[in-house]
């Protein structure tokens, strides 16, 4: 009873374990490069060797066939001219040469007659085969050959025949000789084997070229390989090694990937770098004022508002590193769908119209007549996100009475259709040398200067949508920013070079 | 458990083969008295007794059936034989090519090395070589010179017609075989032949069936020579008998080959060619030079020193071969036209006509 269920067990156990261990022997398998070069090579080499073997074979049959040809014209030769017409008839002197010229090949049978035009045999073997060469004009010059067979074997025929002139009319002699294939197919074997074993040779040393070649041309990927294993997992050095032409593509484009891994890596190393910096400025400058706020008194009272300034530019900068860094990680995600740029302005606006306590400013929008034609495929959340950030901007830089216009137009995109969404202020603008550099991280201008993140951002929305960002200075002063996206992004959005 | 099973599988695999080996033994066994081969052939009993036998002795399952016939006779039994029996032997080796061309034979493995003109096709198989001698009175030529070739023994009769009239033996081609095949192979070799019949016609030659009987006649004085005795038959009684004497010619002497073949309705070919293997082997051999009146094929000290040191003369040997050549002579109209001229020249009553 015991014994049993324990057998039972392990059996079990056995079978759970199986699908384990298959799982673990076979995931997906490489194929083997050279294996399946040597079987194709195999498999040209033979359907080239059968069709050669066809030629090959045909060709010794007819070569042997005409060698052996020859000794039975030559016999039939030496046999006709020893008939002769005598005043008692037809006189036949088998001359010993012609059947002599047949044991030239040694173990052939030999059968012959000698027959006149109505066929009969005046001599030799009366019944051999005669292939209906009789239907058929009678050989004079040219000799008839044919296979047939007589006594249990294939025999090779030849017939051939003379005019004998006699006073009353001319009359047709013929001899027919044939021997047994035995010599011919002989030769034939010889000349197929000889013929296949050069082929064969040939063969063999090519797919053991091919098995050589294989290694010869992996040789530089190893070397390749070698290189990219010895690395340190820091070291994005392109691989300094001289490709062959047929691998140069890959090492380019492994250099090229590693290349751009490099630089955003360097990227995110400088933002936490920036960040970090930003972070600890900030809230050292929090603690310090909350240090003087602790001493009470006048100073005190002062160090309080500081402090809770600070703390409002503190939440405010991060809030937007941390949406700066939304818009960069939501960059590389497909969250693109169609959006409806009128009415993501529309409700936007809605909402600043209502944050704005002061109600100091002008809002202003301009929408086109038909909201399809300002529809494009983005991120809406990562386009709203932007727009905040300018239209903030606007009313950080601007003066109190300040009027900020939103407007969506039309535009081109390189050529492309595309939508410009532009936020125009009164504020002082921005100098011209200065534009560029606004743009980049935590590069604050201006008495009222934000935390430098906020433009960032845009741009990088600008950039993850293939649009473009761009400063102008708006009529009659103040400052213009532009998005430009565009209608749909440009299919190989993903593959940036 | 599994072991168990492998043990009995291999178990069971031994009984398997042992019940063949034993079954495939027992067959032998039981196979092995049954069989009788037949022999067809055109050679003396007594020249082949001892070699029969011998065989066997080394082969204690084979009886042999041995049927003599003459040459002409087996020929003629062969082609009209409703079965043919195990083995054709024959001294005629025009009519053993012939039913070797016909297809009737089949082919003998692991037949021991012979001369390649001894041999055809792995079918047929030559086990002696005898040669075409002359026999003399030796008390007809104690005065004068012996010829030492063709054209030296035309130019004696020519010379002395009286001496030889009537006292020339030579085949009757018409009556023997090998007769013929001697007389065709000379015809062969040139234009000696024809002068040597025709002075032969002139002398008023005998024409004879066999051996036995020309040199019975060259013995008693009838004949001061015999042309073409098979060497073989006619040592055996010259070296009996003082008052003759044998010599080859040194111009060249036919040497031909008793031949064997096994047919290709044999029922039991292992059999014959356990026979022609044997009949070649060294035992066989040592038997033909030993125990019978024919000479051996292969002959260890080297054919010409076995003749020479058997006949007088030094001569060029010049085997006649086992090869499909020889069917010419046995062409119809070949063969005709032969005898009549041959006739014609031996009788000397017409001169041949000249072609």
């Amino acid at each position: 009873m015991f014994g049993t269920r324990s057998r039972v067990r392990t059996a079990e156990s056995g079978v759970a374990a199986s699908p384990g261990l298959l799982a673990a022997v076979s995931p997906r398998r490489a194929y083997s490069l050279r294996r399946r070069l040597i079987v194709a090579s195999m498999a040209a080499f033979a359907v080239l060797i059968a069709f050669l073997s066809v030629g090959l074979w045909t060709y010794a049959r007819s070569a042997a066939n005409e060698t052996y040809d020859l000794l039975l014209r030559g016999a039939a030769i030496a046999i006709l001219e020893r008939v002769t017409l005598t005043p008692e008839g037809i006189d036949i002197d088998l001359p010993p040469s012609a059947l002599e010229i047949l044991a030239l090949d040694q173990e052939d049978r030999v059968f012959y007659r000698i027959v006149d035009a109505a066929g009969t045999t005046l001599t030799g073997t009366a019944d051999l085969p005669t292939d209906g060469f009789f239907e058929r004009p009678l050989p004079l010059q040219d000799p008839i050959f044919f296979d047939s067979t007589y006594s249990g074997e294939t025999l090779r025929f030849v017939v051939n025949g003379r005019t004998l002139l006699s006073a009353d009319r001319p009359q047709w002699i013929g001899v027919q000789i044939g021997h047994t294939r035995v010599a011919r197919d002989a030769m034939e074997r010889d000349l197929i084997v000889k013929g296949l074993v050069p082929l064969a040779a040939l063969s063999i040393a090519g797919i053991a070229m091919a098995w050589a070649g294989i290694g010869f041309a992996m040789r530089p990927l190893a070397g390749i390989e070698r290189d990219i294993r010895a690395r340190h997992s820091n070291d994005l050095q392109p691989l300094d090694a001289v490709p062959p032409r047929e691998v140069e593509s890959l090492i380019t484009a492994i250099n090229g990937f590693m290349r751009r891994l490099d630089l955003s890596r360097g990227q995110a190393e400088s933002f936490i770098a920036d960040v970090a910096h930003q972070m600890r400025t900030s809230l050292a400058a929090l603690y310090g004022h909350l240090e003087n706020a602790g001493e009470g008194g006048e100073n005190g009272a002062a160090a309080v508002v500081r402090a809770r300034d600070q703390a409002r530019r503190t939440v405010r900068l991060t809030n937007q590193l941390l949406s700066h860094a939304m818009v960069i990680h939501r960059a590389d995600k497909e969250m693109f769908q169609p959006v409806e740029l009128p009415e993501l302005v529309r409700r936007l606006m809605e909402e600043i119209v209502r944050d704005d306590k002061a109600g100091t400013i002008d809002f202003a929008v301009e929408l086109p007549e038909d909201p399809a034609s300002a529809r494009v495929t983005g991120d809406p959340i990562a386009i709203r996100e932007a727009l905040r950030n300018l239209v903030d901007n606007a009313v950080r830089h601007g003066p109190p009475d300040n009027q900020i216009t939103l407007r969506v137009t039309a535009a081109s995109l390189d050529g492309r259709p595309g939508c410009a969404i532009a936020v125009d202020d009164r504020g002082p603008g921005i100098a011209d040398a200065d534009k560029p550099r606004v743009v980049e991280r935590f590069f604050s201008n201006g008495p009222g200067g934000g935390s430098g993140v906020g433009l960032a951002i845009v741009a990088a929305v600008a950039e993850s949508h293939k649009g473009r960002f761009q400063l102008s200075d708006a009529a009659p002063s103040g400052l213009r920013a532009t998005i430009i996206l565009p209608k749909t992004p440009p299919q190989n959005a993903g593959a940036e070079t | 458990m599994k072991g168990l099973r492998l043990v009995l599988l291999a178990g069971l695999l031994i009984v398997g083969i042992a019940l063949v080996f034993l079954y495939a033994f027992v067959q032998r066994q039981a196979d092995a008295p049954a069989v009788t081969l037949e022999v067809w052939s055109a050679t003396d009993t007594s020249a082949m007794s001892a070699i029969l036998s011998g065989f066997e002795a080394a082969h204690p399952g084979i009886t042999l059936r041995y049927t003599e016939f003459n040459t002409a006779e087996l020929q003629e039994a062969v082609l009209s034989a409703r079965h043919l029996p195990d083995l054709i032997m024959s001294s005629a080796m025009d009519l053993q090519v012939d039913l070797v061309n016909r297809g009737m034979a089949s082919p003998v493995a692991n037949v021991p090395q012979t001369p390649d003109w001894s041999r055809w096709r792995g079918e047929l198989f030559g086990f002696t070589q005898e040669p075409v001698a002359l026999v003399y009175n030796r008390a007809a030529f104690a005065e004068r010179s012996l010829p030492a070739t063709r054209s030296e023994l035309a130019g004696l009769i020519r010379d002395d017609p009286a001496f030889f009239e009537g006292r020339i033996g030579t085949y009757d081609v018409a009556l023997s075989g090998v007769g013929y095949l001697f007389a065709t192979q000379d015809a062969q070799r040139g234009f000696q032949a024809s002068r040597l019949i025709e002075s032969f016609g002139r002398a008023k030659a005998k024409t004879y069936c066999c051996t036995s009987a020309m040199v019975d006649d060259v013995a008693s004085g009838k004949l001061v020579l015999a042309y073409n005795v098979i060497g073989s038959y006619a040592l055996e009684q010259v070296t009996e008998d003082p008052r003759l004497g044998i010599l080859l010619l040194s111009d060249y002497a036919l040497v031909f080959t008793r031949s064997v073949f096994v047919t290709r309705q044999s029922a039991h070919k292992a059999a014959a060619g356990a026979f022609v293997r044997f009949l070649l082997s060294d035992t066989g051999q040592a038997l033909v030079s030993r125990d019978s009146a024919l000479f051996p094929l292969v002959e260890s000290a080297g054919a010409q020193s076995f003749f020479e040191s058997r006949f007088e003369g030094s001569t060029s040997l010049l085997p006649i071969r086992l090869r499909p050549s020889l069917l010419t002579w046995l062409d119809s109209r070949k063969k005709a036209k032969f005898l009549n001229d041959w006739k014609a020249s031996i009788t000397g009553e017409l001169p041949a006509p000249v072609r």
